[in-house]
Parts: structure tokens; C-alpha cells; sequence
């Protein structure tokens, strides 16, 4: 076992032991320390690890495989820089002095392990394994206090999750049982949709960004998410070419459905986190459209999956900056930095051009024109104008919500963890191409177009629109509650489940009727005799006796 | 040297009656132990003849049948010999220790002749040769059975007693008759002999008719069982043992050889089923019976009536397959059931003797004290429930076996049902016995007693555990 | 005797022989009772860790005794038998321990302890047996060993629960006497053999074949708690928690199990099973008794009521991968038979120390237990998700081996059984889970005990199930070692298909 396939058995091993760890009391200051260092390896494995790098553990479950593709790699950079930002920023919440913290530290190393063990799993039972503990801890990191709305939120999650791995598991099993097909591809879809967020199943995500904690909504939205997306790319070509370009149409109505329908219900909410949880549902609307146009012929999915990765890595850090802006100072020492990166990531999220996320986005679109899906590319770019005015709503409420959420003291944290986030979400993108693609400059040039222009401007446009008539205090007064359209089901099972359900009773052994009258009758010497009587004549008859009369 | 000059070894405690009817008090303890190794002893030295023959005969003051009398002596007599030996020698070594109403030594001492000669009575019934020794050793074995229940004297059991004996001479009277007929007919009582003459028509079906039903009432077969649990109840404890376990089986015995050996031909199918019906309706009512008394002793008679339904279950099975199956269960579960019922009625003793009642549902504590008892009378339910690996399980098994295989697959049903309600009266039983005493006052009673019913209980099991040697000499009696 | 018969007979005479003794001993002698039971504990798993080595290197263990004509008693160590033994030695060990810290100070313990290790010998004959008469014989052993235990405590409920139990049990111990006997009469003495010990089976029989199949599995059913057959096991939840766990985990829905086990494999062999359909029947039942048990059990409200359903839908897995045709479905159900007596044995471990140590007897009572008793909680916490099929416990080994034998069988609807089963186990698990850890504790228990030293409740109590969910993560964990339930179960499974 070379030193690369040590590093990759130790990105999901090291988190568990800290765990272990936790067990001491003492200890909890010391492994909240080790909390941003953690994924440190996983930096150094994405960029430096050699080209097929994988481990076998045959002896673990029912086998595991490890290793790095494509795929894994690019998740893998974004996925540790945000966790790396993350524990700095819990590191700085003091987390251990706080009540339920040892429970909260728990469950946030396991989902770490999880999480990397996702990106590492080359095949589906490695994957099902850590995508399980991912799913089970972050139950733990969401839910840190005991009241009523924290309770509905978990619980909802918590349904939905496994409601999610079960469908999971079928996709699975009908893979291992060698049943390709569109169940499967059904399955799957469900399975990985509920992390994902896809369209109905979203519902968890806004629930639990109200009612979570920073780390725990910034980790949420960017990397949690993107675990579903992973499984979709590795694992859905198993059911077989017909029955993924069979479901490509459906899955691109839904993509774009949630791309607009998230948005809508984003403008349309009272606080910061909730909006930004259903902007997520919006961007990753429009990752399911673009894997739904690459699922449609084998012959794109190279392409468009690379791109797809690119937008995925530029989407995760920039949400994941923008969570955590909602948890720090403004004001004080190097507080005054946050509103205007707040700004930037805003612009970059858009796609307005200059930013990582236009071109990100600008390619994508590029390259869906070219290959000429129908009349869904064209409504690609329209995504943009939603973003914006959700964008706006959103420094709107920043603007003057300055931090009464669960946990006040988190607005008195440092915003350095931010900070550093936010450059790398705001560099990355560019850094990307210039490393990797051979001639960078011209590609860029040839993104400068009117149709990639046009959007985001107008976006932008609008946006400012909103604000002017917001000051002078003219606002929309409609609000979307959070969880939306699984409400009406909440109300109607509430109701069921008050239904007086009488519940079979216990079997008890059955009464015996009393005997005794007849064997009273039956000791009479009169009955007896005439018993006897009958018996003799019973046998004489039965044997033949009287045959001869 | 033959071997069957042991036989009249077997009839010793004939000879015990009068002797410890003379010595009184100082026969005891040593005389029936003698009698039992005697006994014992013989059984040991005929039992490699045997084998080895077969089946053996004595012509008594050699006089050759019909003239004179014949003993026969092969696999099955030994085993009904060897139940009767060591129940009989239980039963004696506890009544030592039982001492009825509580000093009414006197009387008391009345109880060894009796067994003594009950014990020898029923060793010479298993013997006999021919039709009307049987009739005599019949009456002998009633009388001692009589004695046996009137013993202690008091009304209930005056009554009882009278009953049965009025039933008795009504059965021998029948039976007597049925002898009549043949001896008319067919001109000899030799048993082996008459079922060479034997000519099934008018005159044989009533004679079977006549005996059949005469050892009905004898045996307390369902419908007509009505006076065993009466005179069972009422009798002192070890005379209870001795009329449940023996004397009862005495009477089956006689039945089912003489419908085997004698009236096989005339046994119609149909008579065949409506006795196994019978035998299931025995089994069926006695079980539901024994589940609504609330006396021990009513409980334990009800059962006895009930178990004696089982061996009818094989009557129709013997013209088929499985006949051997089915003779050698029928009988294996009468063996058993004579040590477990003993056993049961000796625990009911050691109950009656600790608090002056047996009503079961005042009796809570009793297991708390007398742990040796209560497990001899669990041991003894398992033959009931045919459990293993108890004798009755074998029995049950071989039963089953022949019914399945044959065909006849209801009477197994019929075994298996009396099983289930066998649980129910016998755990309505060991359930309330648990529990704290309070301060309820039990005497103290002789370990002797105890000893013997755990004995007797053993040794139903120990028939479980070693039947296949005696399972093969029973089916040696049917196959050719 | 040679060597090879004296083995069966040292483990059955190792606990037989401590139950006499223990009868005989005064209530008083506590600490040579307990040395009694535990060093026949430690000399059973020490004889089957030898026959474990022996088997495989190929010793034959066999001791034979002819009780009837033609029909002989007959003690044979395979491997399923292993499995089985294995199981039940070790987890009697833990039991053991558990019982004796549990019970200290309590009345009659003579009395419970006795008819403990008669309970365990007649388990160990029951894996022991090699023919149907044997098992049989054993199977109602068992009945009689543990009628005692569940009206131990001797109040109303127990002595109704015992009276339901026998009621259940015995009728269908008749069931397999007449299955037994029938089968006996139809092809005379069958052993059991890998893939079959019935070699002919003529025409004109397959219908007595059928019915006497019917018949058997139907018997021992009742011990596997099958709906409707399971009404005596919630009931039997008026025992105390030792029993509970031994009754639940190992012996009697084990045993029952385990019956139709080795009459599917190796008294029919799966082909003919299958080919007279009865199986088929078994399928519905077995799917239907997962999902009924999983819905009652989400109703109760006391604790050991509702792992008492949840018992009774899980033993169900392994009657339904017995009745789906292929060996990765036997695999499942092999594997699980280890699996699910370790989780649930964990489970009631934990009811008890929490009930005995806190007073809590109900669902609603387990606020704040985990901080408060955090090895026994973490225990239980560990086997509530390895019950649910979480990877990478124990459970998702079977689910997995399960669902893809049913699809392999053809029978895709079983997956959707499975799946449903998992949610509901999620269902009425993981809240108890979250009261635990996410709750605060009330203010006061409802009946504390004090507990000697730091120990959150005596070591006797936390042990236990600290190892068995060691266990249960374990072998979910390390299922690809050579030496894992998963291992053995491939093993076994694949000696009772034809190649």
C-alpha cells in the first residue's frame, strides 16, 4: 500500500478516531482544534494523488473500494477546503463550552468521515455505507436544541432521509441482482434526489437551515447536496443507456421546475438561511437539468459532466461562504470586509460576467446550445434573472437582520473562516481553467456573447429595481412558510395518527363449559345399566350376532 | 433344569398374604422386599429363556390342556409382571408411612395382606392359560380391589366400595356367561386351544359381545365408567395407586388378548372403529372431565379414565400394517401408565397426609415444601402428556405410527388432542401448588413416601429411555 | 464411545448436569450456584470452540442411541449445527453473567437457574439433532425448560403469559409429532443430510409430502412466532429481562426457526421444498408477519412490548429467506439468524439495565438515559441501528443478502417488504434514540438504584450488552473475514444447493 492509498483509507479513518477520542471529556477542546486540519490530506490527495489511485478492504461489509476519479477529485478539493473553513469557524464558536456540544462534535466528525468516504467510494456498497453515516450524523449537527419547531424540522429530515436510502437500497440491490432498468433508474433518482433536493422531495432542506447552526447549515447546503449528485454521476450508468435517456426528459422538466419554483419560494421568505436553502434547490435544479441533458446520449456525458463538476465546485464554496456570512460580525475588526464580499459572492452566484459562476454557467449553456436539446437550453439563462432577485432579497435581508438566530453569540465570530472562504469560492473557478485547459484565454473570449451577457444584466437590473422600491417601503407582504408543500401532508398525517387506533387485544385461553350435570346422570346405576345394555347390544349387532335373524 | 419351573415362583405373594396376615407389625419392612426380590429374581432367570424361545408355557401338575391347566408366560406378561412387581413394592414401602385418620394404626395393618394378595392375584390373571382361570383370578383381583376401598372405613368410601363391587359381579357375571357360551359351542376353556376351534358365527360374536362388555365395566371404559372416579377417589391413597395402576389394567389386559388371540376373526371393522370411538370419547371425556375437579384425587381418577381410552385406540389398527406398531404402543402406554398414575396417586397421598385435604386450589405452598413430590409428580405427567422421555411418549409414538401408517390417520389426531388437554388439567394442577405457604400448617411427612412416588415416577421415564429391547419383545406377541 | 460421540454428549451433560445439581443445592449457596453456571458456560464454549476447530478439519462428532425399533436418538455436529451451538453457548455465557447480576438478591433462584440450564441444553440438543425424532425430542424439552421461567415471577400476568405459552407451544409440538410421525411411517427413519435426506420421493407421496411439509413448518411456527401464531410472545414479556433476552435472541424463536431450517435444507432439500409449493405459502406469511410486527410495535408503549414485536417481525426474515429458492436468500437467512439474536439480545440487555437501574419501564420514560447511563445506551443505541439495516452494522448484512436472493428468486415484491420493514423499524426506533440523547432527563427516575463505585450500574448489567453490540458492529463491520457469520453462512449455504 502506497503513501497516496494510506492518505486515502485515512480521510474517512481519521474523523472516527478523533470521535473515539471524545470519549474523555478533556478532550473536547484538543478535537475541536483538530477539527480544521482534518481535511487537510484530502487538499493534498485532489491535486497530487497519481492518476488511478485506489484501495481494496475486501474484508470490510461486504467489500470496499476506495480511490479517486475524476469525479472524486474535483469534489474532493472543494469538500475539504469547506469543511477546513468550517471547523475554523466552529473552532471559533467555542462549541465545546456549550451544552449537547460533545453530542454536536460526535455527529459532526462522523458526518466527516462520511462525507469523504462518499467522495472516495468507487462502488455502490462503500458508498450506500458512508453516504448512511453522512445521512444519520447530520441529523445529529442539525438538530442541537429541544424545542418544538427543531423537533418537526429533524423529524422531516429524518423521513425523508431514509425514505431516501431505503429507495437507495433497492437501486442497489437491483444492481447487485444485475436488473438494469428503469425501476432502477427510478430508484436511484429518488434515492440520491432527497440529498440532492430535487423536486418534491426538497422539502427538508429550507426546515433544517432554520433551525440549524452556521457550520451546520454551511456544510448543508454545499457538501451534504452535492453527495447525492456524486452518486447519480458514478452509479446511474448502471442501469443501462435506454432506461437513463428514457428518464432524461422528465428529469430536465423537474431540474427546471426547481430551478424557478426554488426561486420563487426563496423571494418569498423572511430569513437569510431559509432563502439561501432554497436558493440551493434553484442551483441544484439546474445541475439535475444539465445531468438530465447528459443522460440523454451517451455521447455527451463526457463533456457535460466535466462541466457539470465545474459548476458543482463553484456553487458549493460560494453557498458555503455565503452560510457562513450569516453567522458573523459586521461590524468591528475586519467585520467591515464581509458586506462587500457579500456583494461579489452574490454577483458570482448570478453569473454576471467577470465572476467564476459566469463562466461556469456561460459554458454550460454554450455547450448545451451547441448540442441543440430542444427548447430547454433556452430557458437556461433565464435561471440567472431568478438568481439575481433572490440574490437581492437576499443582501436586502442582510441588510437588516444582523443575526437573531439560534446561537447569538455566533455573530460575534470572527469572520476570517469567511473571508478565506470567499476568496477561494471567488478565485477557484478562474484558477481552474487556467491550470487545466491548454488555452485558456481564448475560451474565455469566445464566452463573451450577448445571450451570456444579457441575463444576468437584466437580472441585475431588476434587483436594483427591488431595492430602490424596498426603501422607499413598498414590499411584498406574501410569504412562503418553509417546508411548503409538504404542509398540507404534515396536517393531514397529524391528524391520522390522533385517530383512536384500538389496538388488538392479547389472546386469553377460552372458558370451559362445565361437564358435571351428565357425569352426575352417568353414575346413576339406572343410566349405567341402561349404557351397559346398549353397549352389549351395540357389540352383538356390530359383530354379527344377529345376523342370523 | 426348565426354565418354566419358575413360574410358580411368579404367585409367591399368595403365599406373603396369609404370612404377613400372621405376623402383623413385624412383617413390616422386610417382607415385601423379600416377596419383590423374589419375584424379581425369577423374572431375571426366565428372562433369557425367553428370549431365546420365545414364548413359555407350564402345564400346572402336569396335566396337559384341555384337561389341565396351562400357564403361558412370554414378552408381554413378563413386562405386565415387572410393572405390577415394582408398583406393588412402591406401594407397600409408603404405606408404611401412611397412617390414615390419624392413628387408626389397627386397621391400618389390614392393608399389606390385601396387597399381598391383590398382587398375587393379578400375577397369576397375567399367566393364565386358559378362558376360566382367567374368570377366577378376575374375581380374586375384584375382591382384593374391593378390600382395597373399603379399607379404611369410612361412609364415602363404604359407598363407593359397595358400588363397585355390585358392578364387578355384574362384569363377571357377563364375562362368566360369554365363558358359557363358548364352552358349549366349542368344548374347551384352554385359550390356545379355543382359538384353534374357534368358528366366527352366532355364537362366537355373542360370547365376544358378552365378554367384551363384561370387562368394559371391569375396566371403566367410557360410557361406562361411571363408579372409578368414585370408588378411585374415596380409597385411601395407596390403595388408590394400587386400583388406577393395576387392577385396571389387569382387566384391559384380559380384553385386548382375548380380542387379539380369540376373536380376531370375528371382530368386524365396524365393531373395531366403534370401540376405537369409544376409546377416543374414553380420552376426550375423562381429560375434559379431570380439567373441572377441584379434588387432586378426582383429578388423577378422571385421568386415569382417560388414559385407559388410549390402548382401544389400537383395536382397528391390528388388522392393518401396523399392527405390531400399534399392539406394542397401546401396551407400552398402559406399562407407563401404570407407574406414572401410582406415582400421582401417592403424591396425592403425600398432600392429603400434609394438610388433611387435597383441594388443589388451597393448596398453595405445598411445592415450596415438598420439592420431591412435586417432581415426582411432574415426572409422572410427562407420561401423561406423552412427553419425552417418558414411556408414554414411546407409547404415543408407536401409536401414532401405526394410525399414520395405516391410514387411519384421526385416531392419531385422537392422541394428540388427549395430549393437549392432558397439559390442561395437569398444569391446572402443579400451578396453584406454588407459591408462598403463609402460615398455613403442613406436617411433616415420611421421606419413605416420598422416596417411593419419586421412584415410581423415575422409572417412567427410565421406560422412555430403554424401550427398545422391550418394544421389540411386545411386537414379538403379533408378528408371526 | 469414541472420541468423536464424546464431544455432543460433554456439551449437552455440561449444562444438564449443573441444572440437577443446582436443584439439589440450598437457595442459600449462592456463589457456588453461580460457579456452577458459569463454568458450565465456559466449558460448553470452550467443548465448541474445539468442535469448530475439528469440523474444519474434517472430524466427524456423532453419537447414536436406538430408543425404538428403527427409530434411533441421534446427535450430529455439521455446520449449521455449528452456527447454531455457537450462538447459543456464547450468548448463554453472557446471559449468564447478566442473570446473575440481575437476580441477586431475588427469591427462588434456584428454581430459575435450574431450569436456565436445562432451557440451554435442550437449545444445544435441538442444534445437535440429527434427525427429526431428536429434534423433536429437544423441542419439547425446551417447551417444558422454559414454562418455568416465564411464570417465574409468579404474579397474575406471568402465570396468564405462561398458561398462553403452553397453550401456543404445545399444540404446535403436536403438529410436528404428527408431521414427524407421518413422515416416519410414509419413508420410514430419514436423517438429516445436506440437500436432502428424503432421496425418493415417488409420485403417489408428493401429496402426504406436502401436507406432512405443511405440517411441520406449521408446528414450528409457533416457536418462530409467525402471525397468527405469535400471540403468546408479547405476552411472555411478564417474565424477567433475562429471560426475555434468552427466550428472544436464542432459544425458543431460534429454535422454531432453526426447525424449519433444517427441514426446508436438510430433511427435504430445497428443491423438492420448493417444488411442493408449500413454501410459497410460507413466503406470504413470513412477509406478512414482518410488516404486521413492525406496525404493532409501533404502538406499544412499553419498551420490552415493543421489542417483543419487533421479535416477532424479525425472525420472520429468516423464515422468508428459507422460503425464496437460491442460496444467496439462505446466506440471508443463515446470517441473520446469528445477526438478529445478537441485536436483540443487546436490546433487552439494555431494557433491563435501564428498568432495573432507573425504574424505566416505558418509551416515554427514556428521556435523557444516554447521558445518564451512556455504555448501556450506546449498546442499544448500536443495536437500534444495526436493527434498522444501517450499514455497517450487522443488520444491513442480512437486509442486503436478503433483498438481492429475493430478486435473484424472482420475487421483486420481497425487496418492497424489506425496504417498508426498514422504515417502520426506523420508525419506532429512532424516536426512543432521540429520547435518549436529545432529551433532557426528567427530574427525578422513576425508581432509582444505587450503584457501588463509579459503574453506572453494576458491571454485570453493562457488560453483556457492551459485548453484543461490539458484536453486532463487528460482524457487519469485518463480514468479509474469513472468520465472520457472513463467511460460515456462504459456507453452509453453498454445501445445501447441487452444484
Amino acid at each position: 500500500m502506497n503513501l497516496w492509498a494510506g492518505t486515502i483509507l485515512l480521510l474517512p479513518l481519521a474523523p472516527l478516531l478523533v470521535a473515539v477520542m471524545l470519549v474523555r471529556p478533556k478532550a473536547l477542546r484538543l478535537a475541536t482544534g483538530l477539527l480544521p486540519l482534518l481535511p487537510l490530506p484530502g487538499v493534498l490527495a485532489a491535486f497530487a494523488a497519481p492518476e488511478a489511485t485506489s484501495i481494496e478492504l475486501s474484508a470490510l461489509v461486504l467489500g470496499l473500494t476506495l480511490g479517486l476519479d475524476q469525479a472524486g477529485r474535483v469534489f474532493l478539493i472543494f469538500t475539504a477546503m469547506i469543511w477546513c473553513a468550517v471547523g475554523w469557524h466552529l473552532w471559533l464558536t467555542r462549541p465545546w463550552e456549550e451544552k449537547g456540544g460533545r453530542r454536536f462534535l460526535f455527529c459532526y466528525l462522523v458526518a466527516m468521515s462520511g462525507n469523504f468516504g462518499v467522495l472516495l467510494s468507487l462502488e455502490y456498497i462503500a458508498y450506500y455505507v458512508f453516504f448512511s453515516m453522512l445521512s444519520f450524523a447530520a441529523y445529529g449537527i442539525v438538530v442541537t436544541r429541544d424545542d418544538e419547531a427543531v423537533r418537526k424540522a429533524g423529524r422531516l429530515y429524518l423521513a425523508l432521509a431514509i425514505l431516501g436510502e431505503m429507495a437507495m437500497l433497492g437501486g442497489f440491490m437491483l444492481a447487485a441482482a444485475g436488473v438494469a432498468g428503469l425501476s432502477m433508474v427510478l430508484l436511484l433518482y429518488f434515492g440520491m434526489g432527497v440529498k440532492h433536493a430535487v423536486l418534491p422531495l426538497h422539502v427538508w432542506l429550507p426546515r433544517a437551515h432554520g433551525t440549524a447552526p452556521t457550520p451546520a447549515s454551511a456544510l448543508l447546503s454545499s457538501t451534504l447536496l452535492k453527495a447525492g449528485l456524486l452518486g447519480w454521476m458514478r452509479f446511474m450508468p448502471l442501469a443501462g443507456n435506454e432506461a437513463l435517456s428514457a428518464f432524461a426528459a422528465p428529469m430536465l422538466v423537474l431540474g427546471l421546475g426547481a430551478a424557478f419554483y426554488g426561486a420563487l419560494c426563496g423571494v418569498l421568505q423572511d430569513r437569510p438561511k431559509m432563502l439561501l436553502g432554497y436558493s440551493s434547490v434553484s442551483q441544484m435544479g439546474i445541475a439535475t437539468a444539465a445531468f438530465a441533458i447528459a443522460a440523454a446520449s451517451s455521447a455527451v456525458w463526457e463533456a457535460v459532466a466535466a462541466l457539470l463538476l465545474l459548476f458543482v465546485l463553484h456553487h458549493a464554496l460560494v453557498k458555503a461562504a455565503l452560510f457562513l456570512s450569516t453567522g458573523v460580525r459586521r461590524r468591528g475588526a475586519s467585520g467591515g470586509w464581509v458586506w462587500p464580499v457579500l456583494l461579489l459572492l452574490s454577483l458570482a452566484l448570478v453569473g454576471v460576467p467577470g465572476t467564476g459562476g459566469y463562466f461556469a454557467k456561460a459554458m454550460l449553456e454554450s455547450r448545451l446550445e451547441q448540442w441543440g436539446v430542444g427548447w430547454a437550453y433556452q430557458l437556461l439563462p433565464l435561471t440567472s434573472i431568478a438568481t439575481a432577485l433572490l440574490m437581492a432579497r437576499f443582501l436586502w435581508l442582510m441588510r437588516h437582520e444582523p443575526g437573531a438566530y439560534p446561537g447569538v453569540a455566533q455573530a460575534h465570530v470572527s469572520p476570517a473562516p469567511f473571508l478565506a472562504l470567499s476568496v477561494l469560492a471567488l478565485l477557484l473557478p478562474w484558477g481552474v481553467l487556467f491550470v487545466v485547459h491548454p488555452q485558456p484565454l481564448e475560451v474565455v473570449s469566445g464566452l463573451v456573447t450577448l445571450k451570456s451577457w444579457l441575463p444576468p444584466t437584466v437580472g441585475m437590473v431588476l434587483g436594483l429595481i427591488g431595492w430602490w422600491l424596498a426603501l422607499r417601503g413598498l414590499t411584498l407582504s406574501w410569504r412562503v412558510p418553509p417546508g411548503d408543500i409538504v404542509l398540507p401532508l404534515e396536517h393531514a398525517l397529524e391528524r391520522l395518527v390522533h385517530w383512536p387506533l384500538r389496538a388488538p387485544r392479547m389472546p386469553n385461553l377460552p372458558r370451559l363449559p362445565q361437564p358435571d350435570r351428565v357425569e352426575t346422570a352417568l353414575r346413576r346405576f339406572s343410566v349405567l345399566g341402561i349404557c351397559y345394555l346398549l353397549l352389549l347390544l351395540v357389540f352383538a349387532v356390530l359383530a354379527g350376532a344377529l345376523r342370523g335373524f | 433344569m426348565s426354565p418354566a419351573l419358575l413360574l410358580p415362583g411368579l404367585i409367591l405373594p399368595l403365599v406373603a398374604a396369609p404370612v404377613s396376615f400372621l405376623l402383623g407389625r413385624r412383617a413390616l419392612p422386610w417382607l415385601p422386599w423379600l416377596v419383590a426380590l423374589m419375584v424379581a429374581g425369577c423374572l431375571c432367570g426366565l428372562a433369557a429363556p425367553l428370549l431365546s424361545e420365545g414364548e413359555l408355557f407350564l402345564h400346572l401338575g402336569n396335566w396337559e390342556p384341555p384337561l389341565g391347566l396351562r400357564w403361558r408366560f412370554d414378552g408381554l406378561v413378563w413386562g405386565m409382571i415387572a410393572a405390577t412387581t415394582l408398583v406393588c413394592l412402591a406401594v407397600a414401602v409408603y404405606a408404611d408411612g401412611y397412617v390414615p385418620n390419624r392413628g387408626r394404626r389397627g386397621r391400618w395393618l389390614g392393608f399389606w395382606p390385601v396387597l399381598f394378595f391383590l398382587w398375587g392375584a393379578l400375577n397369576s390373571l397375567f399367566l393364565a392359560g386358559d378362558i376360566f382361570n382367567i374368570y377366577v383370578t378376575l374375581e380374586l383381583v375384584s375382591l382384593a380391589a374391593v378390600a382395597l376401598v373399603t379399607l379404611d372405613g369410612r361412609p364415602q368410601a363404604l359407598a363407593a366400595g359397595m358400588r363397585y363391587l355390585l358392578l364387578a359381579l355384574v362384569g363377571s357375571l357377563c364375562y362368566l356367561l360369554g365363558i358359557a357360551l363358548l364352552y358349549a359351542s366349542f368344548g374347551v376353556l384352554d385359550a390356545a386351544l379355543l382359538a384353534e376351534r374357534l368358528q366366527p358365527g352366532m355364537t362366537a360374536s355373542l360370547a365376544m359381545a358378552l365378554l367384551g362388555v363384561g370387562l368394559f365395566l371391569k375396566t371403566a371404559l367410557f360410557p361406562v365408567h361411571g363408579w372409578l372416579p368414585a370408588a378411585h377417589g374415596e380409597a385411601p391413597a395407596p390403595a388408590s395407586a394400587l386400583l388406577s395402576s393395576l387392577v385396571v389394567m389387569g382387566s384391559l389386559y384380559v380384553l385386548l388378548r382375548l380380542w387379539l388371540e380369540l376373536f380376531g376373526a370375528v371382530l368386524t371393522p365396524g365393531l373395531r372403529q366403534f370401540v376405537a370411538v369409544l376409546g377416543a370419547a374414553a380420552v376426550l371425556w375423562g381429560s375434559w372431565l379431570a380439567m373441572c375437579q377441584r379434588r387432586l384425587k378426582l383429578v388423577v381418577a378422571y385421568s386415569t379414565v382417560a388414559q385407559l381410552g388410549y390402548p382401544l385406540l389400537m383395536v382397528p389398527l391390528l388388522e392393518t400394517s401396523g399392527a405390531a406398531a400399534a399392539w406394542s404402543g397401546g401396551f407400552y402406554l398402559l406399562l407407563s401408565h401404570a407407574l406414572a398414575k401410582a406415582s400421582m396417586f401417592l403424591v396425592a397421598g403425600v398432600l392429603l397426609h400434609a394438610q388433611g385435604h387435597d383441594r388443589i386450589f388451597q393448596s398453595r405452598g405445598f411445592a415450596g415444601r415438598y420439592p420431591m413430590s412435586v417432581f415426582a409428580f411432574g415426572l409422572a405427567a410427562l407420561t401423561l402428556l406423552a412427553l419425552p422421555p417418558s414411556g408414554g411418549f414411546i407409547g404415543k409414538w408407536l401409536l401414532l405410527e401405526a394410525s399414520f401408517g395405516s391410514g387411519q390417520w384421526w385416531w392419531g389426531l385422537v392422541l394428540l388432542l388427549g395430549g393437549l388437554l392432558a397439559a390442561g388439567y395437569v398444569f391446572r394442577v402443579l400451578v396453584p401448588i406454588f407459591g408462598d405457604a403463609g402460615h398455613r400448617h403442613l406436617e411433616a411427612v415420611p421421606l419413605r413416601m416420598e422416596l417411593a412416588a419419586l421412584s415410581l415416577a423415575v422409572g417412567s421415564v427410565v421406560l422412555g429411555l430403554v424401550a427398545g429391547a422391550p418394544v421389540r419383545a411386545l411386537q414379538a406377541v403379533v408378528l408371526p | 464411545m469414541s472420541w468423536g460421540g464424546l464431544a455432543p454428549l460433554v456439551i449437552l451433560l455440561s449444562s444438564l448436569v449443573p441444572a440437577l445439581l443446582i436443584f439439589f443445592l440450598d437457595e442459600s449457596r449462592v456463589r457456588l450456584r453461580n460457579g456452577l453456571n458459569l463454568g458450565g458456560a465456559v466449558l460448553k464454549v470452550s467443548v465448541v470452540g474445539v468442535m469448530l476447530w475439528g469440523v474444519y478439519r474434517g472430524w466427524r462428532f456423532q453419537l447414536s442411541w436406538e430408543l425404538l425399533p428403527g427409530v434411533s436418538f441421534l446427535l450430529r455436529i455439521d455446520s449449521l449445527s455449528l452456527l447454531f451451538m455457537t450462538l447459543s453457548a456464547v450468548l448463554w455465557l453472557l446471559t449468564t453473567i447478566y442473570a446473575i447480576g440481575y437476580l441477586a438478591d431475588r427469591p427462588h433462584n434456584r428454581r430459575f437457574f435450574g431450569f436456565f440450564c436445562l432451557c440451554v441444553a435442550a437449545t444445544v440438543g435441538i442444534s445437535m439433532a440429527g434427525n427429526l425424532f431428536t429434534l423433536f425430542i429437544f423441542y419439547e424439552l425446551l417447551t417444558l425448560s422454559t414454562y418455568p421461567m416465564v411464570v417465574h415471577r409468579g404474579d397474575n400476568a406471568s402465570l396468564r403469559a405462561g398458561a398462553v405459552y403452553l397453550a401456543y407451544t404445545l399444540t404446535g409440538s403436536m403438529a410436528v409429532l404428527a408431521g414427524t410421525v407421518w413422515l416416519y411411517a410414509l419413508v420410514g427413519p430419514v436423517d438429516f443430510v445436506e440437500q436432502g435426506g428424503i432421496l425418493v420421493a415417488a409420485p403417489e407421496q408428493r401429496a402426504s409430502l406436502t401436507l406432512i411439509l405443511a405440517l411441520l413448518i406449521g408446528g414450528f411456527s409457533v416457536k418462530a412466532a409467525l402471525v397468527p401464531l405469535h400471540g403468546w410472545l408479547p405476552r411472555a414479556m411478564a417474565a424477567p429481562a433475562p429471560v426475555s433476552a434468552l427466550l428472544h435472541a436464542v432459544a425458543v424463536v431460534k429454535a422454531g426457526a432453526f426447525g424449519i431450517l433444517r427441514v426446508v435444507y436438510d430433511l427435504y432439500g430445497a428443491e423438492l421444498a420448493h417444488q411442493l409449493g408449500v413454501l410459497a405459502v410460507l413466503l406470504a406469511f413470513a412477509a406478512a408477519t414482518i410488516v404486521y410486527g413492525s406496525v404493532r410495535a409501533l404502538f406499544q408503549t412499553d419498551i420490552k412490548r415493543r421489542l417483543a414485536y419487533s421479535t416477532v417481525s424479525q425472525v420472520s426474515y429468516i423464515l422468508l429467506g428459507t422460503a425464496l429458492f437460491g442460496s444467496v436468500a439462505t446466506v440471508g437467512a443463515l446470517v441473520h439468524l446469528v445477526h438478529q439474536g445478537v441485536m436483540k439480545i443487546t436490546m433487552f440487555f439494555c431494557a433491563g439495565a435501564v428498568a432495573e437501574t432507573l425504574g424505566v419501564h416505558r418509551v416515554d420514560e427514556l428521556d435523557g438515559t444516554g447521558p445518564r447511563m451512556p455504555w448501556t445506551m450506546t449498546a442499544f443505541t448500536i443495536a437500534a441501528l444495526a436493527m434498522i439495516g444501517l450499514p455497517p452494522f450487522a443488520g444491513f448484512i442480512s437486509k442486503w443478502y436478503l433483498g438481492v436472493g429475493a430478486l435473484e428468486a424472482g420475487a421483486a415484491w420481497v425487496v418492497g417488504v424489506l425496504l417498508l420493514s426498514s422504515l417502520l423499524n426506523a420508525a419506532y426506533f429512532l424516536p426512543m434514540l432521540y429520547r435518549a440523547w436529545f432529551k433532557a432527563p426528567p427530574a427525578a427516575w422513576p425508581q432509582e438504584a444505587t450503584t457501588p463505585g463509579s459503574w453506572e450500574a453494576p458491571p454485570s448489567l453493562v457488560l453483556p450488552p457492551a459485548l453484543t453490540a461490539f458484536f453486532s458492529l463487528a460482524f457487519g463491520v469485518l463480514a468479509g473475514t474469513a472468520i465472520s457469520p457472513l463467511q460460515w453462512a456462504q459456507f453452509i449455504a453453498a454445501l445445501e444447493y447441487a452444484p
